[in-house]
């Protein structure tokens, strides 16, 4: 289930929501907790019935050793927590590794080996990279020492609370636990309330009426039209580029939203990345959870302050070779990876010798270079990649026949000036507006932004539906 | 602001755009659902959901309609125009797009018991019997409340909060909207049937150039899954319930098996089809034109690989009412009942080898203009025109008249083995005077077009300007009664010199004048039609067949115009030849002709035609 559908505005959350406060003023906190427990589960389920019992299970099972790893670690013995942690590591990577990777690895092993490995036909279960990092991250803390250890409903509650299920953000333990024991919370919020109108409205437009037709239009020329011409190249690389953020921070803005009806605050995710004045400022303003999470777990455990360059290096792109690998199972993936390495690593030399372009120039080379690895990352492959970033840089037909290609753009902008607006609109939103949080931040409940909400999400419900084309061309 | 007030502000207004919305979805109403108040387009309606907005529009106009056809989309091969003459009945075509029989059943049903009808005739293909009420796109694909008895509230809120952009694209239609049917309005909300003026201009030639043309319509389908019957007990027993419906209130029921492509065929068993159609005859006698034979064969009589052409369904209702006597494959059709099934359906699923050659015929079309002393390039010498009439002769061709064309197309009668059509352009008296005497002593038959304007004048018409001096009616009449020329229409005034005309000139059929409305374009372009065709008639005495493009240049919509107004042959020029068709009468329009000059020896004339 999507929260941008009709079934989850106008059926699962109106339930959820009124059982919530229902439980929560007529019976007990504790109630609460399990109904937003069995709703996540629910709502998992109408995802994909099949995939709800692994869920169910990781929980358990890293609950436990969780439970294992303090209770020994409290008797002093330092050999059962290290083999619990062990086992949390190879029960959540397997899990991702078999799920995520298995037909990748069998790929590139036949390839090598020339053996001949059946793929098989996996589908991977929903939000498995997110909630095995947010496990992960807990039982680590929970070796480390570093954290209070949860009630089993308090952990369920954490692990598989919906707004964040499926695509985040990554919330880290110690951001939820004090929120989730926390009496004031338990009462409604009624200012939180309009914000989550907001945000949920906010989000909800931003997937449907900008990314939606974005990437659309952008995977007919990725799926079907292949490398295209120097325009549609462009086209469909500004296209993608803003589809996904919009796509992606509208879903986090839909879970920043839910998640303040039930007045728990999710850690922000995106910060107007395309603002950004370099590719070390961008990854702190593009899915910040998770690269937080990468920072905290990899970057940190090679490099510590006072290690020399090579460690910076190596730190710098064992994190993003993790981060490309994280992002999909594919070369293209892993080679974006450490061509954003490659860049932060570059924001890094420049601070490091103190260097500062103005900021126009630091910030269109950043989006230029967003662009260029943005195309690293939509492509179906390698191959495809490298022919649309021919296309993109591919002027010759500009030298040869300069009348021909003018042609070319006006026919480009002629046909698809419905596309083109959006794109224009989409950046304008990026590069000048105040985004999401920033509005939420100074929240006032005004007037303006309760219409401004209701607009957005009148347009976004009655655009819900799918605009199908008409079948039979052949008149 | 208080938070109640809040809300209460954030809901007014979802309540007023959602109303801003619904308006504008019920007054452009893409769907036809809510009465189309302010654009009336029906045809639109129609192509967007033909289950749906055929309904509210039989509503408004079922007296003018006593008869029905309803099938999925490759009913729309058979002319509604055909069945009103071969039943003498007044028809509509309830055909849906990727209908199945679930939706047969409920709009026969739905017909049967709401309107007077004399005759229903259901149109199935073997489709019918895989796939049962699979549509899943509830806004395209589903059947008005009316018909399947849904929730008439969910029904019309699903349009009223139906996409916006489905209106906006409605609109933008409108906006694009031709004389020409697009993909916005490819119904004809007049008769329920698709519009197919356009694919029933376009050139057809050989085969092979055909497929090219077509490749895509045409997939290999020689890889594809086998298919299933698994929906034909369901057929079965809806048919069985249609009939029986039909019988309760006294309409006549007709089934029709359509015919399929060979490629279609053959993705099924024969034993499962053998099965399916024996126990189809025992639920009601009916007209098999699926199977082998020439039709099936040949991907011309289809606009691809799933969908028959109307000339072909044409052939279907004149061979199952014994109307008209046009050319229809001796195998082709066949009256399925309990009694002979066990012998038919055999046959039927015999494979038999055809060659696309057996239909059609090539041939040349020479083009002259004047005949007499070379002052330029299409200027021949008398000379040199009878050493390229004797060099044909020699070579075995026999022209044949356009009226022989036809009824080959039509009829199929044989033409002669090497057949050519010798035409001439504008009408000159030098014709008359030079060539008309040649062809008559070399026994050849001509076609001269005359432009009306121009007819038995030497000045260009109004002005003192000389041209070189056209053939007058007496002369043209004189020449036709011989039995040797036959006359065309070269336009009445579209062939117009720039040089000699004071404003814009027309130079062909097609040109339209700068910021001319297509409107107004229309009736210029029919009125100097039919205003060339009263003269040929009523001066030279003869009735007009044929039309010559000036400039030798044709658009689709002069085609449509052209068929329309009934004219069955066009011209242009090309250079090349031409294969016509039988039963496909398409093939006779904007058929190609080879230029001849002075320069052209009877032995390059000759290569020319042979060398192809």
């Amino acid at each position: 289930m999507i929260f941008s559908s009709y079934a989850f505005i106008f059926l699962f959350f109106p339930i959820v929501f009124s059982g919530y406060w229902l439980l929560q003023y007529r019976f007990h906190p504790t109630a609460a907790k399990w109904w937003l427990i069995a709703s996540a589960i629910t709502f998992y389920a109408l995802g994909n019935v099949a995939f709800a019992p692994i869920l169910c299970l990781t929980v358990l099972f890293n609950f436990f050793l969780a439970k294992g790893i303090h209770h020994y670690q409290q008797k002093q013995n330092t050999v059962f927590p290290k083999l619990l942690l062990t086992l949390a590591f190879i029960e959540n990577l397997g899990l991702l590794f078999y799920f995520k990777y298995f037909n990748f690895f069998i790929n590139n092993v036949n390839f090598v080996f020339g053996s001949d490995f059946l793929l098989r036909q996996i589908i991977l279960p929903l939000g498995i990279s997110f909630y095995t990092f947010q496990i992960l991250s807990y039982v680590i803390e929970v070796y480390r020492g570093k954290t209070e250890t949860f009630t089993f409903t308090e952990f369920a509650t954490f692990i598989t609370f919906f707004p964040q299920l499926i695509v985040g953000p990554i919330v880290r333990h110690h951001e939820m636990l004090p929120q989730l024991r926390d009496k004031a919370r338990q009462k409604l919020n009624k200012t939180n309330i309009m914000m989550g109108i907001l945000l949920f409205s906010i989000g909800c437009s931003k997937k449907i009426i900008l990314a939606d037709p974005l990437i659309a239009f952008a995977q007919n020329f990725y799926n079907v039209m292949g490398n295209g011409n120097f325009f549609e190249a462009w086209g469909a690389v500004f296209s993608y580029t803003f589809a996904y953020y919009f796509d992606f921070s509208g879903y986090i803005d839909m879970a920043l939203g839910l998640g303040l009806f039930f007045n728990i605050n999710l850690p922000k995710n995106f910060d107007s990345p395309y603002k950004a004045r370099n590719f070390s400022d961008f990854w702190q303003r593009w899915n910040i959870t998770v690269s937080k999470f990468f920072e905290d777990y990899i970057f940190n455990s090679i490099f510590h302050f006072g290690n020399g360059f090579g460690k910076l290096v190596l730190a710098t792109m064992a994190t993003f070779l993790v981060s490309g690998i994280w992002h999909g199972a594919g070369w293209h993936y892993i080679i974006w990876g450490l061509a954003n390495g490659v860049l932060v690593f570059f924001a890094y030399i420049m601070r490091l010798s103190r260097k500062k372009l103005p900021f126009g120039i630091a910030w269109a080379l950043t989006f230029f270079f967003v662009l260029i690895t943005r195309v690293l990352f939509d492509a179906n492959n390698m191959t495809q990649a490298v022919q649309v970033l021919y296309s993109m840089f591919n002027l010759s037909g500009l030298w040869q026949d300069p009348a021909g290609f003018f042609q070319m753009g006006t026919a480009y902008i002629q046909q698809n000036y419905l596309i083109l607006a959006i794109i224009t609109v989409s950046a304008g939103i990026c590069f000048f507006t105040k985004n999401s949080n920033e509005i939420c931040e100074k929240f006032e409940p005004k007037w303006q932004y309760a219409v401004f909400a209701g607009i957005l999400l009148t347009i976004s419900l009655f655009r819900m539906t799918a605009v199908s084309q008409f079948l039979y061309f052949q008149f | 602001m208080r938070c109640s007030r809040w809300i209460l502000t954030f809901f007014i207004t979802i309540i007023l755009c959602s109303m801003a919305f619904c308006g504008l979805n019920i007054a452009v109403d893409p769907f036809g659902v809510f009465g189309d108040p302010l654009l009336h387009w029906y045809d639109y309606n129609m192509t967007q959901n033909p289950r749906v907005a055929k309904i509210p529009y039989l509503e408004e106009h079922h007296d003018k309609y006593d008869s029905y056809i309803i099938g999925c989309s490759k009913t729309g091969g058979i002319p509604v125009e055909e069945l009103n003459e071969v039943y003498d009945s007044h028809f509509y075509s309830m055909l849906m797009y990727g209908g199945d029989m679930y939706d047969i059943r409920a709009t026969a049903e739905y017909i049967l018991t709401h309107y007077e009808a004399k005759n229903i005739i259901v149109n199935i293909g073997i489709e019918e019997a895989v796939e049962y009420q699979t549509e899943t796109d509830s806004i395209k694909g589903n059947l008005h409340c009316k018909v399947d008895g849904s929730n008439p509230l969910l029904f019309y809120g699903k349009y009223l909060f139906a996409n916006p952009a489905y209106s906006y694209q409605k609109i933008i239609s409108k906006t694009k909207d031709s004389y020409v049917q697009n993909d916005g309005d490819v119904f004809n909300a007049e008769n329920g049937n698709y519009d197919k003026r356009r694919r029933d201009v376009e050139p057809i030639q050989s085969l092979e150039d055909y497929q090219a043309r077509n490749a895509e319509a045409f997939p290999d389908l020689s890889y594809s899954e086998p298919r299933e019957l698994k929906a034909k007990e369901q057929c079965l027993k809806d048919l069985a319930a249609i009939k029986k419906l039909c019988e309760e209130r006294g309409a006549a029921f007709t089934l029709i098996v359509d015919p399929v492509s060979l490629d279609e065929l053959r993705l099924y068993s024969a034993r499962d089809l053998t099965d399916y159609w024996t126990q189809l005859a025992e639920v009601t006698d009916y007209w098999n034109f699926s199977g082998y034979h020439a039709i099936a064969a040949d991907h011309r009589y289809f606009y691809d690989t799933y969908h028959f052409r109307t000339a072909v369904g044409t052939m279907m209702f004149d061979k199952i009412t014994g109307a008209g006597n046009q050319w229809i494959p001796e195998d082709f059709g066949q009256l399925v009942t309990k009694e002979n099934a066990a012998e038919i359906i055999p046959s039927l699923l015999t494979p038999k080898k055809y060659d696309s050659k057996d239909n059609g015929v090539s041939i040349p079309i020479l083009m002259y203009h004047a005949v007499g002393e070379p002052t330029n390039d299409v200027t021949v010498s008398p000379r040199r025109f009878e050493e390229q009439l004797a060099a044909l002769k020699e070579a075995g061709y026999e022209s044949v008249s356009f009226e022989d064309l036809i009824s080959y197309v039509k009829a199929g009668t044989p033409l002669p083995a090497k057949p050519i059509v010798i035409t001439f352009d504008d009408g000159y008296t030098n014709n008359y005077t030079e060539a008309y005497p040649l062809l008559a002593k070399y026994r050849f038959k001509a076609t001269i077009a005359v432009i009306g304007s121009s007819l038995g004048k030497d000045h260009y018409k109004d002005t003192d300007y000389s041209i070189i001096p056209h053939f007058t009616a007496e002369q043209g009449r004189e020449m036709v009664k011989s039995g040797v020329i036959s006359i065309a229409s070269h336009s009445y005034d579209m062939h117009q010199a720039a040089d000699y005309e004071a404003g814009e000139p027309r130079t062909s059929a097609t040109t339209r004048l700068q910021g001319e409305p297509e409107e107004q374009y229309i009736d210029v372009f029919r009125k100097d039609y039919h205003r060339s065709k009263q003269q040929i008639e009523e001066e030279i005495g003869q009735p007009l067949l044929v039309y010559t493009y000036p400039n030798g240049e044709s658009s689709e919509l002069t085609e449509i115009l052209l068929m329309e107004m009934g004219n069955p042959v066009s011209l242009v020029g090309n250079g090349r030849s031409n294969e016509i068709v039988k039963g496909l009468p398409q093939s006779l329009r904007a058929m190609n002709r080879y230029g001849v000059q002075n320069n052209d020896t009877p032995d390059k004339l000759i290569h020319l035609l042979e060398g192809e």
